[in-house]
């Protein structure tokens, strides 16, 4: 197993020497190989491989139980691996060790997007110092004002409502500070946990097209969710996880049009549709 | 500011911030306004009574009472203040330890804290004087050491809620230093904790100091403080029995002001305790199995509150007087005619006691055996027009006008989160049988029979196994059936499932949704189903009517909604499926692959 540890600055990208299209000019937002993660001796995760490209959006389709949290947590480094790698925009961070991860943390390569933006979002804090709470971490004074401006114009939230509260938001626009917050600092890697199951309908859409936007401007995305409707509208590729294991790893269109593996079947049996 | 507004609106609170005002000054300047030398002895003069010299009298040297009592409450207020400053530094420190620290301080911080609760306040801090020499200041660190863990305790909760959120979480993703973290996140949400447990505390510092100057400890007589007074005063009892009043009285306002103070603060809505409010419309509440009183006309009444200690979940439906409505013409549907329906909701309006209207006038239409679906947004008035069906409105929410007709005798229903409607610490079949004899006057032997058929009956098998289970060792959809089980055990006319499936996976959501089916068709029920899930109720019901904002902005059977919305909200909704939902997603493979085909002549994979 090739193990590419550059470091990445600013623009500078690493090349991955894996099986990737070799065309793809950065780092993987997101390498994970032979992932397994322990609770005691319960294992949740097993020998899990999974990479998101920059500028890709991966769908991760697991119900309660199937390892999808942990697996999140795991790539930003809030649960241990037991064995495998992680590499987060080409470094190694299942072997980083405090002062590490408070350096990559600082440089702002990885990033979450939460369920529920009104216990994501501090209620006493306006959009504009939520998102601040991540630009200043990055840069200091007025870059730092100028960042998170330049976040809130990109997910599209209107300056009159900078200086609101959560409880002043609608769903969808406290999604979207949420979501401005992350890439306020420019990740890598971007892991969305249910971004919109929290949110009505008449929201989701304003948030799904504001992580398109994301993504198209060569932020990787990692969407976890229990429903794969949610997902067929944005995700390149969607991934099944089930009991810990990968068990279907395929385009969007492939895996709710022509599911391989048995438990993907009944899953997509199970999605209810409006379908006659 | 806003807070101290507030609060200064409860009399009660007015008057105690008065009293420590008034005690705050005269800690300031008590010396200056003493009318004598609290110090000063007159032997000719001892034991008085009350004089225009000498207002409180004279004690047995002499000294005037009011001026020492003036002068003693510098003493005896600060050092109380000192022993809660330490305590709170100590406390709130150790609190943040506990919460932020690396795992084996806070092992430390645990156990240090466990061994302090144990200590015995008085006896420790006349020990300490002991040890460090007769000293006030000793004596309330001491005493300041014993009560940090109090907040240790209280700060802690607090602090954990914080330290939990996802907003903690989100900065620390960013690396925000901890520091940080707890001086913009978390102290400012601790500040009310911090206030209302440093005001008890202070009340109950009060009292240890004056009980160690009354025996003695850490001030040396002749300097005056209020338990040194009652305790001098004490001596001459026989002689002088309301001496003591003045320095008891002393004591006892100043305690009672702090801790009524620390009441008031702990209500204001600004304390934030309970900061995230929810919208009332969507505080679920429970009700399954169903009463036994008919009518041609029913109202619901006599919902249990939450504090009710009955086990099982069960909501009566009793006739009552049918309120002189605003009933006006039943609203002329697509559908069956009005003879047929179990139930009717005219004009409905529901208001908050604010004069706020949750609900706007709605009509609704049940006709018998038919499901009905009622799709909607959290806010959008469908949970408050079930719960005004089930007599079950929060408080503060009542109904301002409609009428609601049931024509039938019982309403079973369902709820979300099914795992809280059972208790976390009573076997499930004890609670089943339990809502099974109440409700339908069986024995204990035939509701344990009942109970099995039951449960058997909505697929669970080995019920037996089941029954000795407690709610946490089963899953979402293993609970909502035993509660669609209680439900249809009274035979009821109508199933009211309430975001039924809205908390489960889609498995099981397919799963529970197949069960509602068979036993719609094998109870012959009505069906009134509440979701925000359009594909949901597509499936399950044969009409729909879609709320927003407290009204029906769409009606009709389902497949005529679906596939000529005429309101702009629904047509949003069903976008949002075709757009975004597997539909599209199967569409644009279809398309891709025919594309694909149609130019390359091979077909994708």
């Amino acid at each position: 197993m090739t193990q590419t540890l550059i470091e990445r600055t600013g623009a500078e990208s690493a090349v991955s020497t894996e099986d990737r299209d070799s065309s793809a000019p950065a780092a993987d937002a997101l390498r994970v190989q032979g992932l397994s993660v322990r609770y005691g001796a319960r294992t949740v995760l097993h020998d899990v491989d999974l990479h998101v490209g920059p500028g890709e959006v991966v769908g991760l389709i697991g119900e309660s139980g199937s390892g999808k949290t942990s697996l999140a947590r795991t790539v930003l480094g809030l649960v241990p691996a037991a064995a495998g790698s992680v590499e987060v925009a080409g470094q190694r961070v299942d072997r980083f060790g405090p002062p590490q991860w408070r350096r990559f943390r600082r440089a702002g390569h990885a990033q979450q997007v939460f369920q529920d933006p009104l216990s994501s979002l501090d209620g006493r804090f306006t959009a504009l110092r939520s998102v601040l709470v991540g630009t200043r971490e990055v840069v200091r004074g007025a870059e730092a004002t100028r960042r998170a401006e330049d976040a809130l114009r990109r997910v599209g939230l209107a300056e009159r409502l900078w200086n609101r509260r959560p409880a002043q938001l609608s769903g969808g626009q406290r999604q979207r500070v949420a979501i401005a917050r992350a890439i306020a600092v420019d990740p890598a890697l971007l892991v969305c946990d249910e971004p919109v199951s929290a949110l009505d309908a008449s929201s989701r859409i304003e948030v799904v097209r504001a992580l398109a936007d994301v993504a198209r401007s060569g932020t990787g995305l990692l969407v976890i969710s229990h429903d794969l409707s949610s997902l067929g509208a944005i995700a390149d590729r969607v991934l099944v996880l089930h009991n810990g294991h990968i068990v279907e790893d395929g385009t969007a269109a492939q895996v709710l049009t022509a599911p391989q593996h048995p438990y993907t079947q009944t899953l997509i049996a199970a999605i209810p549709t409006i379908a006659a | 500011m806003t807070a101290l507004r507030t609060l200064l609106t409860r009399p009660s609170a007015a008057v105690a911030l008065a009293v420590l005002v008034i005690v705050a000054l005269v800690v300031a300047f008590g010396e200056l306004i003493a009318p004598h030398d609290p110090l000063a002895q007159n032997t000719a003069d001892v034991l008085a009574g009350p004089s225009a010299a000498h207002w409180l009298g004279t004690d047995y040297l002499g000294r005037d009472i009011l001026s020492r009592l003036l002068s003693g409450t510098r003493l005896s207020v600060l050092a109380a203040a000192e022993a809660v400053l330490v305590a709170l530094l100590l406390g709130t420190t150790a609190a943040l330890t506990a919460v932020f620290g690396p795992r084996p301080i806070r092992w430390v911080v645990e156990r240090v804290v466990d061994s302090f609760m144990a200590l015995p306040f008085i006896t420790f801090a006349v020990a300490i004087g002991a040890l460090l020499g007769n000293s006030i200041h000793a004596a309330m660190v001491a005493v300041g050491v014993l009560a940090a863990p109090t907040f240790v305790r209280v700060v802690r909760a607090a602090v954990l809620r914080t330290a939990q959120s996802q907003y903690v979480e989100a900065a620390r993703l960013f690396g925000v230093p901890v520091v940080r973290i707890v001086l913009t996140h978390v102290l400012p949400r601790i500040v009310p904790v911090l206030l209302v447990t440093s005001a008890s505390a202070l009340a109950a510092s009060l009292l240890v100091v004056a009980s160690l100057t009354f025996l003695g400890v850490g001030v040396q007589p002749p300097a005056p403080t209020w338990g040194g007074m009652l305790s001098a005063d004490l001596s001459y009892l026989a002689l002088r029995p309301f001496n003591p009043i003045a320095p008891a009285l002393a004591i006892m306002v100043t305690v009672a002001a702090l801790g009524i103070l620390a009441d008031r603060i702990r209500d204001l809505p600004q304390a934030g305790i309970d900061a995230d409010a929810e919208s009332a419309d969507e505080t679920t509440r429970d009700t399954a199995a169903s009463g036994d009183d008919t009518a041609e006309s029913v109202r619901t009444a006599a919902a249990h509150g939450p504090a009710d200690a009955e086990p099982g979940p069960e909501q009566e439906v009793t006739s009552g007087s049918e309120p002189a409505a605003a009933s006006g013409a039943v609203s002329s549907g697509a559908w069956g005619t009005a003879s047929d329906d179990l139930l009717t909701i005219d004009g409905l309006r529901i208001t908050a006691e604010s004069g706020r209207p949750l609900v706007r006038g709605v009509d609704l239409r049940v006709p018998r055996g038919v499901s009905v679906g009622i799709l909607g947004e959290s806010g959008s008035g469908k949970t408050l027009t079930v719960k005004a069906l089930l007599g079950a409105l929060p408080d503060g929410v009542e109904v301002a006008g409609g009428s609601i007709n049931f024509a039938g005798e019982r309403i079973g229903s369902v709820f979300q989160d099914p795992a809280t409607w059972f208790a976390p610490h009573l076997t499930l079949g004890s609670q089943i049988d339990e809502v099974l004899r109440h409700a339908q006057g069986l024995t204990r032997v035939e509701a344990a029979e009942r109970r099995r058929e039951l449960l058997t009956h909505v697929g669970l098998d080995d019920p037996d196994r089941i029954s000795a289970q407690y709610v946490h060792e089963l899953s979402g959809g293993m609970i909502q059936r035993i509660l669609l089980a209680i439900a249809v055990s009274g035979e009821p006319d109508l199933l009211v499932a309430d975001e039924a499936t809205t908390a489960l996976d889609v498995t099981v959501q397919a799963e529970v949704l197949g069960l509602i089916r068979r036993l719609r068709a094998e109870h012959a029920l009505s069906v009134l189903m509440i979701s925000h899930d359009l594909a949901v109720l597509a499936h399950s019901c044969e009409y729909l009517y879609v709320f927003r904002d407290g009204v029906i902005v769409e009606a009709g059977p389902t497949d005529q909604v679906l596939r000529a919305p005429q309101h702009p909200y629904t047509r949003e909704l069903v976008a949002d499926h075709t757009v975004f939902g597997i539909e599209a997603v199967r569409r644009a493979a279809a398309e891709a692959a025919e594309e694909a085909e149609a130019q390359t002549g091979v077909r994708q994979p």
